[in-house]
């Protein structure tokens, strides 16, 4: 039986939120192939630059913001069903969540758009990082808020759920699945409050004309409050299907039910506390408070590479039930021939590279050296735009046969998606990094300057443009592709009642090896948010003694 | 071809594998070639070439000296000559270039002579004037020499030709000319008009 089959108010939701993401996903998509000739110079005829803001701001909100958000939801609604074995809880709050973010992501979509409509008096062309002092039409900070409140009321149906499943089920331990849901969204909502907080008291009323002058450090502040721990809300989703789906994938089972939780958990703990590593340029702020945060954004290595440990222990064990042998040999017993392990497999891979980067970023001094360079992108693009983003295409590959009851089509196609997304963004990515150690900035149409040449380590510009360029074709190319077989299955696949094989076996360690405490949800909230007031609220103070709430006092006191 | 199972892949289906092994080696060996080439490269500059860039750039500097806001020329003779400002102002599609010479010494006691001859773009096209400039020991305050250009826009100036009447010998002077390579020359947008 199917999901489709046996929770099919669960599959309709799921299917949904996977159809504006999927839609997101191609117009953010397009959007980036777009600025990817512009600012390189080979190809200018798309746009004027003086647009490019308006573009680069539909490319980050539409797929940071909104391909995430709805993604993870569908994700999060078929992982909490099946773990729970039980419907939604009410299906009127369930969908009445999704057309909350609906209407609030259109509203923000349509701000943003009406910015490439001559004349218009509607713009939202603020950045995905949107705080003063670029100011947006009061609708895309609307429209965001709604999806913010919705994503809450999302995580309130998941809880809801839990407290069901638990009067039924007492003393039993939450269900892995469950467990990473509930942990990220616990997360969410800790670090949204600043992002809360900014959009509705504070940029609502300046873009309404309520209030005329703002001081940018605060909305700032707020913003990176959730700015760091976003970036999280991504990546435990895909750290999600790494734990509970790649180690079926490979063959095998999840090789540490507890090191399962303790990932998360630390996550939770440590994700919001670091915000100001996002603001090492900023005035305003001690220069302890920003050291404080690098500590604690170190820190945060720990969780990565200890799911580098259990994930690539989970991926052997299974090369090895299909007949690996020796050190790396049993590498080639995996199975490199099914587009969903392909593309989690090289998501993770990819995962590591921009993880090395982020030590770079998280490093007060040296982020100096490429603070608002083309290195910062290079960075994400690998981490957000590849661990993310391909886990995510990849794992629709498994999901989506389940929803709609479709065998996967075009499976060749399928099949290259993965290996070409790596290629595409190596090129890509490798270029900016290199660009963005020569000092070229990132967030600019037209990086040429007259008058000044750039410096690079080695090779040449025009070589590292080129390089960019033809990898974010590569990618176009491979989004088309996966777009393709999405469309394709979902209409047109073999129905059956097994299109996949979605049985997830239990972990090597599981759960009985588990100690009790790491399901103390209210202990490790706790602790979270007592780690966010010691990080945010000294600083927070500090700013309000030197006058941010008066506008014409001096950034100091004198 | 397998989508998902832990099975074992069949082996006879022989193209499932060539096509695998062409997608791995291409599309995975690629990258890596890319990655070990960039770490190679950067590990060469920085054990290898970043010395002999340096020892280059030393060279230069001893070889030619630029000329910036500030600096003089003509420093061996009796009336040497203060570049007080060099700037590019911008206001739209219209590029000007300014300079402004004066004596070094407002107290000398030297009358003094430049000539402007042309000036050097970095498009190596030539702008030329007959700009002469000159002042009297007993002339009061300071006086000021201000040249403007006309520039093609985004042309930078690179090099300055010019001549100063200077004493070379008991009585006589000369035109002691100087081909001057300009500095990173300030760039102001929108600079009001003065």
């Amino acid at each position: 039986m199917t999901f489709l089959q046996k929770y099919p108010k669960a599959s309709k939701v799921a299917k949904a939120n996977f159809i504006v993401a999927f839609i997101a996903l191609a117009i953010g998509g397009f959007f980036g192939f777009v600025q990817a000739l512009h600012r390189t110079d080979v190809f200018r005829g798309f746009f004027n630059s003086s647009e490019y803001y308006t573009i680069l701001t539909g490319h980050g909100v539409l797929l940071a913001l909104i391909f995430t958000t709805f993604f993870i939801a569908g994700l999060f609604v078929w992982g909490v069903t099946r773990s729970l074995d039980r419907e939604p809880e009410n299906m009127a709050f369930t969908w009445s969540w999704f057309w909350l973010m609906v209407i609030g992501l259109t509203m923000t979509a349509l701000t943003i758009l009406a910015g490439l409509v001559p004349d218009s008096s509607i713009r939202a062309a603020v950045l995905y990082t949107f705080y003063p002092p670029l100011q947006a039409h009061p609708g895309f900070y609307i429209g965001l808020a709604l999806v913010i409140i919705a994503s809450w009321m999302a995580g309130a149906d998941w809880f809801w759920s839990y407290r069901k499943w638990r009067e039924n089920h007492p003393g039993e331990r939450i269900p892995i699945l469950t467990f990473m849901a509930l942990f990220t969204m616990l997360m969410w909502y800790i670090c949204t409050i600043g992002v809360a907080i900014e959009v509705v008291g504070l940029l609502i009323p300046w873009s309404l004309g309520i209030v005329t002058e703002i001081e940018p450090l605060l909305p700032r502040t707020l913003f990176w409050y959730f700015g760091h721990a976003v970036v999280y809300f991504w990546l435990l989703p895909a750290y999600y299907v790494w734990y509970a789906i790649l180690p079926k994938l490979s063959g095998g089972r999840l090789f540490s039910d507890s090191m399962t939780r303790i990932v998360f958990i630390i996550f939770l703990i440590l994700s919001t506390p670091v915000g100001y590593h996002h603001q090492y340029a900023d005035p305003g702020i001690s220069v302890g408070f920003k050291f404080y945060a690098m500590a604690t954004t170190l820190l945060l290595l720990l969780p990565s590479l200890m799911t580098l440990f259990t994930v690539v222990a989970s991926m052997e064990h299974g090369a090895r039930q299909r007949g690996g042998k020796g050190y790396l040999k049993w590498i080639g017993k995996l199975p490199w021939d099914s587009p969903a392990f392909v593309g989690c497999a090289l998501a993770g891979i990819m995962f590591a590279a921009g993880g090395f980067s982020g030590m770079i970023n998280a490093s007060m001094n040296i982020n100096l050296l490429i603070h608002n360079t083309l290195w910062v992108p290079g960075h994400f693009h690998l981490t957000v735009g590849t661990a993310v983003a391909l886990t995510f295409m990849a794992i629709s590959y498994w999901l989506i046969p389940q929803l709609t009851g479709r065998k996967l089509k075009y499976k060749t196609l399928a099949l290259i998606q993965p290996y070409s997304w790596f290629l595409g963004m190596t090129l890509m990515s490798n270029a900016m990094h290199r660009a963005g150690l020569m000092g070229e900035p990132r967030r600019t149409a037209e990086p040429e300057y007259s008058g000044f040449d750039y410096e690079p380590i080695f090779g040449s510009v025009g070589e590292m443009q080129w390089q960019i360029a033809i990898g974010g074709t590569i990618l176009t190319i491979s989004l088309v592709l996966f777009l393709w077989v999405m469309i394709g299955t979902w209409l047109a696949g073999e129905k059956s009642d097994q299109p996949v094989d979605d049985h997830i076996p239990e972990p090597l360690s599981g759960v009985e090896h588990t100690p009790a405490i790491l399901d103390n949800i209210k202990l490790w909230t706790a602790l979270a948010i007592i780690l966010v007031l010691l990080a945010y609220s000294f600083p927070l103070w500090e700013m309000v003694q030197d006058g941010i709430f008066e506008p014409g006092a001096l950034p100091r006191p004198s | 071809m397998t989508e998902n199972s832990g099975n074992p892949q069949d082996g006879s289906d022989n193209s499932s594998k060539r096509l695998v092994k062409i997608l791995v080696i291409i599309f995975i060996g690629v990258p890596i070639l890319i990655e070990l080439m960039t770490l190679f490269n950067i590990l060469n500059v920085q054990f290898f070439e970043d010395d002999e860039k340096e020892v280059a750039s030393e060279e230069a500097v001893t070889q030619v000296d630029e000329l910036a806001e500030g600096d003089t020329l003509w420093t061996d003779y009796a009336a040497p000559v203060l570049l007080k400002s060099i700037r590019i102002k911008v206001r739209g599609q219209d590029w000007k270039f300014e300079l402004v010479f004066s004596p070094s010494d407002s107290t000398t006691e030297q009358d003094s002579l430049v000539q402007v001859d042309s000036l050097k773009l970095q498009s190596d096209e030539i702008l030329r004037t007959d700009t002469t400039f000159s002042w009297q020991a007993s002339e009061e305050g300071i006086p000021e020499l201000i040249m403007e250009w006309k520039l093609p826009p985004g042309d930078i100036p690179t090099t300055l030709y010019l001549r100063s009447e200077q004493q070379i010998a008991d009585d006589s002077t000369a035109m002691v000319p100087r081909e001057a390579p300009l500095d990173k020359i300030p760039v102001r947008y929108n600079a009001d008009e003065s």
